[in-house]
């Protein structure tokens, strides 16, 4: 179990290198950034002052290592728009998009894992119809238009919610219903298809014939041995979760990570978007392999 | 011995001419039986015909006049008659506007898809059949993509090399191949053991002659799948790359970038907001039914 907690974290931390190396090249081979970073009117002087203090006058390799040394001491650099350490100004915005995430993904399981369970018990009846068609139409909209919508709806139509800001839980309601009607889809299609497996197994058959009634069959032992994929599913889901987060955080202003990370990139505030990618990728990375001690807890079979 | 003659080729191309219209026939049969499927069939092929006759519309999708600013869709209202979905904030026509962005949105993933099947393809292929070192170098890669969400690493890299068309097909195949190199990775290991892998190995074919000739007839059904499954979810991803101002430029009109301007005018406008959503989930939702039901129909037991 160490050692595979160990390979996991050093696979992890391949990942988060690779994904950052990404960046830096992406950043380093575009031309020279300290021009994108100064407005076009900066002085020469200035521009050749900023380049030295970032190193940029340096040769590439050098500075790949400068960067991934910086980086392993969690040092990004300071933000250009406020001046303040990058990472500082991105886990500020931490609160808001966790906020966000558990909630949707929390709400989405709440309705995704039954509707499943109940549509794969009455297939092609019409719970299951609404089921396959919630599954197929979520995987086709685009995150950000839902939002749009919604806030048509329940914004300007009736205005009952407030289309855009934070603090109240009435402003949670709509970034949390679009981000999980996202997930919905995913989650719901999991589940029926995997406890769909599960019914037609013959060890379900024998537990019927015994005389065990059908909602122990199910509650007891089908949920148990469809369980893993669904887990799997929402193991993925974290990397939906966060990037639903970011788009639907620019439409309601949600002060969270995302709608930092689109100002940051648009305002080319490159020390913010290194900052908040090795975040996101670190958070990913260790949900990942939290994931697989859930395994363990749901088959005592899987040693890791 | 008695060698009977080598038929000549004209016979055998006309067979292999009926085997193609049996099968092209066999899948239309199989097609029609489904009625949403047939519907999507139908809708993709009419929004095809619309967006290549985009040119042909007798009015101009640049042509701007603020006199007609955000008219509404009254189709009995003679002054606003042309302009059949009503017209943008800048007065120009919605209906020519959204085709425009429809042939844009399809070429983008088309030509995304076609980089992301090709490298994803080649190296599932390497990966599933070297094994080794080679297998390791691009599963840590895949690792690498996975641990961010699309969107983040799609903000990230625009914001360093810019906004152009040809970058945003770039940054979509870089992210789309893993979908088809795990896929193919997964079929590559199974086939590898089988015996007429084995025998092609054993008569000394090389690497590439096995797996061009060999393994790629047996992927390619799983690989058709993933192309019309993925090819919605990167109408998607440049959709949302667009609508939140790091995508196609705002010279060209995207579905995304018609509804970013939208956004403004969500208290006055519904219909700028609506319709390029609803044509948008329109081209994605067909593309997503064709996909499952090609799944069905090559490999009912694969589930993606």
């Amino acid at each position: 179990m160490v050692s595979y907690l160990a390979k996991r974290t050093f696979q992890g931390l391949i990942a988060i290198v690779l994904v950052l190396s990404v960046v830096f090249l992406a950043l380093n081979l575009s031309g020279d950034p300290v021009r994108l970073m100064l407005p076009s009117t900066a002085s020469q002087e200035a521009v050749q002052q900023l380049r030295e203090s970032y190193g940029f006058d340096r040769p590439l390799v050098t500075r790949y290592v400068l960067f991934l040394s910086r980086v392993a001491r969690l040092d990004f650099g300071e933000s250009i728009g406020s001046r303040r350490p990058a990472l500082a100004v991105v886990m500020e915005r931490l609160g808001a998009t966790a906020q966000l995430a558990f909630s949707s993904l929390l709400l989405a399981t709440i309705i995704g894992i039954p509707l499943g369970i109940f549509a794969a018990i009455n297939r092609a009846k019409g719970l299951d119809f609404f089921a396959v068609g919630v599954s197929v139409i979520g995987q086709s909209v685009p995150v950000f238009w839902i939002a749009l919508l919604l806030i048509l709806l329940f914004g300007v139509q009736w205005p009952i919610l407030p289309p855009s800001g934070y603090g109240s839980f009435q402003h949670l309601i709509l970034p949390m219903v679009t981000v999980s009607l996202f997930l919905l889809a995913g989650i719901t299609r999991v589940t029926r298809t995997s406890m769909v497996e599960t019914l037609d197994k013959q060890y379900l058959t024998t537990a019927r014939a015994k005389g065990v009634k059908e909602i122990n069959v199910v509650l007891k032992h089908a949920i148990r041995n469809a369980a893993i994929p669904i887990v799997t599913q929402l193991s993925l889901q974290f990397r939906f979760v966060i990037g639903g987060s970011v788009v639907v955080e620019t439409i309601f202003g949600w002060p969270g990570l995302g709608q930092l990370l689109a100002q940051a990139a648009t305002a080319r505030d490159y020390p913010v978007v290194t900052a908040a990618t090795f975040l996101v990728a670190s958070f990913i990375v260790i949900a990942n392999i939290f994931v697989d001690f859930v395994y363990t807890m749901i088959n005592p079979k899987i040693r890791l | 011995m008695n060698y009977s003659k080598k038929e000549p080729d004209k016979s055998r191309m006309s067979e292999a001419f009926d085997e193609i219209v049996d099968s092209i026939g066999n899948y239309f049969v199989r097609m029609s039986r489904y009625r949403v499927v047939l519907l999507a069939h139908a809708a993709i092929v009419a929004i095809v015909i619309a967006a290549a006759l985009a040119n042909y519309y007798p009015l101009d999708p640049f042509d701007q006049n603020l006199m007609q600013s955000l008219n509404g869709p009254e189709l009995g209202n003679p002054e606003h008659f042309p302009n059949l979905l009503g017209t943008d904030p800048l007065g120009r026509d919605l209906l020519v506007r959204i085709l425009l962005a429809t042939r844009i949105s399809l070429i983008v993933g088309i030509l995304s898809v076609g980089i992301a099947c090709v490298v994803g393809t080649i190296l599932g292929m390497l990966a599933g059949y070297l094994g080794g070192a080679v297998d390791a170098v691009i599963m840590r890669v895949v690792d690498a993509l996975l641990a961010l969400p699309f969107v983040v690493l799609g903000i990230a890299i625009v914001a360093a090399i810019g906004r152009s068309f040809f970058n945003i097909v770039f940054v979509l195949g870089l992210t789309g191949w893993i979908t088809f190199a795990k896929l193919v990775r997964g079929q590559v290991l199974s086939l590898k053991e089988d015996e007429f892998i084995e025998a092609a190995r054993a008569i000394g074919c090389s690497v590439t002659r096995i797996l061009i000739r060999h393994v790629l007839p047996q992927v390619a059904g799983i690989v058709l799948v993933t192309i019309t499954l993925t090819l919605g979810q990167m109408i998607i991803s440049e959709a949302t790359l667009s609508f939140l101002g790091v995508g196609i430029p705002p010279s060209i009109p995207t579905l995304g970038g018609i509804l970013n301007d939208a956004q403004t005018y969500l208290f006055s406008a519904w219909w700028v907001v609506v319709f390029p959503g609803v044509v948008l989930m329109a081209i994605v939702l067909s593309f997503n039914l064709i996909g499952r039901f090609l799944r069905d129909y090559f490999d009912p037991q694969v589930d993606i």
